[in-house]
């Protein structure tokens, strides 16, 4: 009891000392509190429900800016993917015309050769023609040049004698059956 | 019978009356059938004349031979050529021998459409073809 006496002194002391004035106390303190109410009760729960909403909405908006980044990523690695995918495409369409155009350059090359080995065989065909008309104009001319210089000298040379003598061979062995 | 069928046996007719007994046509009787036709002038005269001397020179054609002989014309070649040709073809030949010194040597013989030869020229010109 002496204690209790002696922390009530304690505080009647400090109130003195601080000059504190109990009803104007209370009062201020019920009117703090009436305000505190107002305040909370009209302002105070919008303000903090408006910035729940904030809060939900920053919070939805974190979500799909990482949803958003993953889709990004995911959308990356696929541009990637198509990308290498088309140069693959790309390097074997090359290739492949390089491929064709070879293979056609080799043909081009053969069929060449052909037609030159074609043209080299029909000309020397022709050659091989050309000399035996010549060969064969030859002979004749010279055939003739023969005939006509054996024909002049037997005209010139043969004695009436071996005329006569010829002729009358002839008459003997002509034969005449039809 | 048409004018001109009984000219050309008219012709015929003057044709046998013209041969000789070898049967060779005989240049005087030609003569003397010329003039008597002159004389008697008798229709269709050009007609007949025309039909006459076809049957004459269709007739000389089959006994008339023409030799061609590369050297001077002998008896012996004659007789020899005659003697041939008519034991080929079986009646009396008139022939005519006609120097060629075309042929060089050798003789061709034509009677009717068929030519017998055998002379150098020929054999040259058939050495010539060989060689063609």
């Amino acid at each position: 009891m002496s204690t209790l006496a002696s922390i009530t002194d304690t505080a009647q002391d400090i109130a003195d000392t601080f000059g504190v004035d109990w009803p104007m106390l209370i009062a201020q303190s019920i009117n703090f509190l009436i305000v505190a109410f107002v305040i909370w009760k009209f302002a105070f729960s919008n303000v903090l429900s408006t910035i729940k909403e904030r809060e939900k909405q920053i919070a939805d908006s974190l979500k799909n800016a990482d949803r958003i980044k993953l889709e990004l990523e995911e959308t990356e690695k696929k541009q990637q993917e198509t990308l290498q995918e088309a140069s693959l495409s790309a390097k074997k369409t090359v290739t492949d015309a390089q491929d064709k155009a070879k293979a056609f350059i080799e043909g081009q090359k053969d069929d060449a050769r052909k037609q030159a080995e074609e043209i080299i065989s029909k000309a020397k065909i022709a050659m091989d023609l050309e000399r035996e008309k010549v060969l064969k104009e030859a002979r004749e001319e010279i055939a003739s040049l023969v005939i006509l210089t054996t024909t002049k000298v037997l005209q010139k040379e043969l004695s009436e004698d071996d005329r006569s003598r010829f002729s009358q061979s002839a008459i003997e062995n002509l034969n005449l059956t039809k | 019978m048409t004018s001109s069928s009984k000219h050309k046996k008219l012709a015929k007719s003057l044709l046998q009356f013209s041969l000789n007994e070898e049967g060779h046509i005989v240049d005087s009787k030609i003569e003397e059938i010329l003039s008597s036709l002159r004389s008697s002038n008798p229709s269709g005269l050009k007609s007949l004349l025309r039909f006459f001397y076809t049957e004459v020179r269709r007739y000389e054609y089959t006994y008339h031979a023409i030799a061609e002989i590369g050297c001077k014309d002998e008896p012996n070649i004659t007789n020899s050529i005659v003697k041939k040709l008519e034991s080929a073809i079986g009646k009396n030949i008139k022939l005519t021998v006609i120097e060629n010194p075309q042929i060089i040597s050798g003789c061709r013989v034509r009677l009717k459409d068929d030519v017998y030869e055998d002379s150098l020229q020929s054999r040259l010109q058939n050495l010539e073809k060989s060689f063609h």
